[in-house]
């Protein structure tokens, strides 16, 4: 699995994950996530290209979204796969994190909560 | 449940209690789906419960257990399109189907980190069975219901 952390703006941070987030996949990416979380305020999660989520990735976006929250800041997530979206929703992470139907649509709400 | 009848059987894997059997087993389970040309709901649900199950096994089942580790993945073709993993491993007797579901939470300072593997093999399943047989867990999964 790959992760590519993309700053937009101060403090907004775009992670786009690449292949599948599995128990092996959230080890690789891990480190890189947990520190666009640390250095971030505001972190879009690009999902586009995660056709698979098992619970390891739920515990990976919730540890990330806690942290951010902590500091006043916030976590969205874009673009899920369907299937994908049905394991946010299973998992009632939908109800915890901003989840957008497009990327435009996570920046869009990103600027307004940036928190500047 | 329905009988798992060994001419229904399609494959089987062994695998070891380590957690890069995990992602071996679900590999072998997604060329399956291909060679099998499931649904992409049904390789989802049995993929991702698969995980879960094994996650559990391969981290709890044999932390103080002195046997050696004799895990078994058989999947077997059922009527109507359906599909049946069964996970059969000799660790400690664990019956996830007694869990209880996780409270939502209010917040997400309230939220809880884990605990969800459980609560995403119900929902992507049509039916989670255990039993405990000869010293075994035998934990199977179904999915794959017609629409």
């Amino acid at each position: 699995m790959k992760i590519e952390s993309q700053p937009l703006r101060p403090g907004v941070v775009l992670v786009s994950l690449d292949g599948r987030l599995d128990i092996s996949g959230a080890a690789q990416v891990e480190p890189q996530f947990k520190a666009a979380c640390d250095a971030a305020n505001v972190v879009l999660v690009d999902l586009s290209r995660t056709p698979f989520m098992a619970s390891i990735g739920i515990r990976l976006l919730l540890t990330g979204a806690k942290g951010l929250r902590r500091k006043g800041g916030s976590l969205h997530l874009c673009a899920c796969d369907p299937q994908v979206e049905k394991v946010l929703v299973a998992t009632g992470v939908h109800q915890l994190v901003a989840i957008h139907a497009t990327r435009d649509e996570a920046l869009a709400a990103a600027g307004s909560s940036s928190g500047t | 449940m329905p009988a798992l009848l060994a001419e229904s059987l399609i494959s089987s894997l062994d695998v070891e209690a380590r957690i890069d059997d995990i992602t071996k087993a679900t590999g072998w389970l997604g060329a399956l789906a291909e060679d099998e040309g499931w649904s992409q709901a049904t390789q989802f649900a049995l993929e991702l419960s698969l995980e879960e199950a094994l996650t559990n096994v391969v981290s709890y089942g044999f932390q103080d257990s002195t046997v050696v580790p004799h895990i078994r993945i058989e999947c077997y073709r059922l009527p109507e399109g359906r599909v049946a993993v069964r996970l059969i491993d000799n660790g400690v007797a664990f019956d996830p189907t007694t869990i209880a579901e996780p409270e939502v939470p209010a917040s997400i300072e309230d939220a809880k980190i884990g605990g969800h593997g459980v609560q995403l093999m119900r929902n992507f399943l049509e039916t989670l069975a255990y039993a405990r047989e000869g010293g075994e867990n035998h934990l199977t999964l179904i999915a794959g219901k017609p629409d």
